[in-house]
C-alpha cells in the first residue's frame, strides 16, 4: 500500500501522475510504445458467442417486461411510493434498452429508451404521463410477442409514430 | 471486474471478455460488493497476479450506483485500487450522465447498448492510450483533456497571467496556480523525469 499519492496529500497545484502501463503488456504490447492489440479472430469469437446467447436474451426480456407491468402497475396503484416504483421501471426498462440493440432488437431498445427520455425528467408525472409509459410497455410486448426485430417495418414505423405523438404532447416541458 | 446488478447483462460481458482474451472476469451485484471486492484486491500480493485490472461499472446499479463506487475508487488510500481504469456503462447516456462521471474520475463511458466492438474499443482505448493522472485541488482521475487543440485565446480556466505558471511537457501540460519554491513545489509522480528537470530549472532561475 502506498500513501504518498493520496488524494487528500496534496493541498494546492496540479499533479501530473504516470503510471506505468502494464495492461499493455498483458495483452501482447510492451511497455516502451509497442500497442496492444486484440486478435480479430477474438473479436469474431465473441460475437459468436454472444449470438449464441439470443434465446436466453428473449427469455429474460419476457421475465423483464412481466417485471416491468408490475412495476407500472404499483406505481399507478400505489401513489405514495411511486417515486420508488418509477425508478424501478426506469431501472427495468434501461436493462431491457441495453440488450435489445445487442441481439438485434432495435425498436424494443429505442422504445425503452424513449421510456427512459420521457419518464427521467419528470419529477411527479401525471395520471395521463403515466399512461404514456404504460402506451410504451405495451408496444414493447407487442414487439416481443410478435419476434419483431431491426426497426420493425410498418408495424414498428406505426408504433413508433404513436408514441412519438404522445410524448411530445405529455413530455416535460423545457423552460423557455 | 464487472460491477452490474442485471446478472444477463454480466453475463454478456463476461462472454465478450473471455472471448477477447481476458483470464478471468470478477463479478459484482452491485457497488458494495465490487467495493469488498477491490478491499479484498488491495490486501494481496501484487506478485499473485490476482489485481484486479480494469471496472466495468453500471451506472444505474443498486443500492450504491456507479458514481458512487467510481467515487469510492478514486479516494480509495491504496494505489491499487485508486488508479484503476473504470468504465461506466449506462443508456441514459445524455452530457450531464457523461460529464457527472467525467468530473468523478472516469476513464471511459461505454454507452449502451453494449456490443463486442463498443467493449473492445474502450479496452484498447485504456491499454494503448492511457491517459495521465491528474490530481488537482478538486479533482483526482483520469485526465480529462483527451486532446490538445490549437486555441489563440487565453486559458479561461485561470485567474490572471501573473499566478500561472505554465510547464509544458509535450502532451501534458501542468499548470500550477502558486509560484514554485521549496514549501510548494510543481510534483511530479512517476517518471516524469523531463518535468522534473523542467520545475528544477525555474526553481533555479527565481532563486
Amino acid at each position: 500500500m502506498n500513501d504518498n499519492h493520496k488524494p487528500e496529500s496534496r493541498v494546492s497545484g496540479v499533479e501530473i501522475i504516470k503510471r506505468p502501463n502494464k495492461l499493455r503488456e498483458k495483452v501482447g504490447g510492451s511497455a516502451d510504445g509497442k500497442p496492444g492489440m486484440i486478435d480479430p479472430a477474438a473479436l469474431a469469437r465473441a460475437g459468436t458467442h454472444v449470438a449464441r446467447m439470443s434465446d436466453a436474451h428473449i427469455a429474460q426480456t419476457r421475465v423483464d417486461l412481466t417485471d416491468l407491468q408490475e412495476a407500472y402497475r404499483r406505481a399507478m396503484t400505489d401513489a405514495e411510493n411511486r417515486p420508488a416504483h418509477l425508478k424501478r421501471v426506469i431501472k427495468i426498462s434501461d436493462g431491457i434498452m441495453t440488450l435489445g440493440k445487442t441481439f438485434g432488437y432495435d425498436l424494443l431498445s429505442d422504445f425503452a429508451n424513449s421510456l427512459n427520455h420521457f419518464l427521467v425528467p419528470l419529477p411527479n408525472p401525471s395520471v395521463a404521463q403515466l399512461q404514456v409509459v404504460g402506451l410504451h410497455i405495451d408496444a414493447m410486448h407487442v414487439l416481443v410477442r410478435d419476434d419483431i426485430k431491426g426497426d420493425g417495418g410498418q408495424i414498428g414505423q406505426a408504433l413508433s409514430i404513436s408514441l412519438n405523438m404522445a410524448r411530445a404532447k405529455l413530455g416535460a416541458r423545457r423552460p423557455a | 471486474m464487472v460491477a452490474d446488478d442485471n446478472r444477463f447483462v454480466r453475463s454478456i460481458m463476461v462472454t465478450i471478455l473471455k472471448a477477447l482474451g481476458i483470464g478471468k472476469v470478477l463479478q459484482a451485484e452491485n457497488g458494495e460488493e465490487a467495493m469488498a471486492i477491490l478491499d479484498v484486491s488491495a490486501q494481496m500480493d501484487s506478485t499473485a497476479g490476482r489485481d484486479v485490472d480494469i471496472i466495468f461499472a453500471d451506472h444505474l446499479m443498486e443500492p450504491m450506483d456507479g458514481i458512487g463506487l467510481l467515487k469510492w475508487v478514486r479516494e480509495h488510500e491504496s494505489d491499487k485500487v485508486r488508479f484503476l481504469p473504470v468504465v461506466m456503462m449506462s443508456g441514459e447516456a445524455d452530457e450531464a450522465a457523461v460529464r457527472l462521471a467525467r468530473d468523478t474520475g472516469v476513464t471511459e463511458y461505454l454507452a449502451k447498448p453494449m456490443s463486442v466492438i463498443n467493449v473492445a474499443s474502450r479496452l484498447l482505448a485504456i491499454i494503448d492510450k492511457p491517459r495521465a493522472f491528474v490530481r488537482a485541488p478538486n479533482y483526482f482521475g483520469p485526465d480529462r483533456r483527451r486532446q490538445v487543440l490549437p486555441y489563440e485565446g487565453s486559458d479561461r480556466r485561470l485567474m490572471s497571467p501573473e499566478d500561472v505558471r505554465v510547464v509544458d511537457e509535450g502532451t501534458h501540460m501542468v499548470i500550477d496556480s502558486q509560484s514554485v519554491s521549496d514549501e510548494n513545489p510543481v510534483e511530479i509522480v512517476d517518471g516524469s523525469a523531463e518535468l522534473s528537470e523542467v520545475a528544477e530549472a525555474r526553481r533555479a532561475a527565481s532563486a
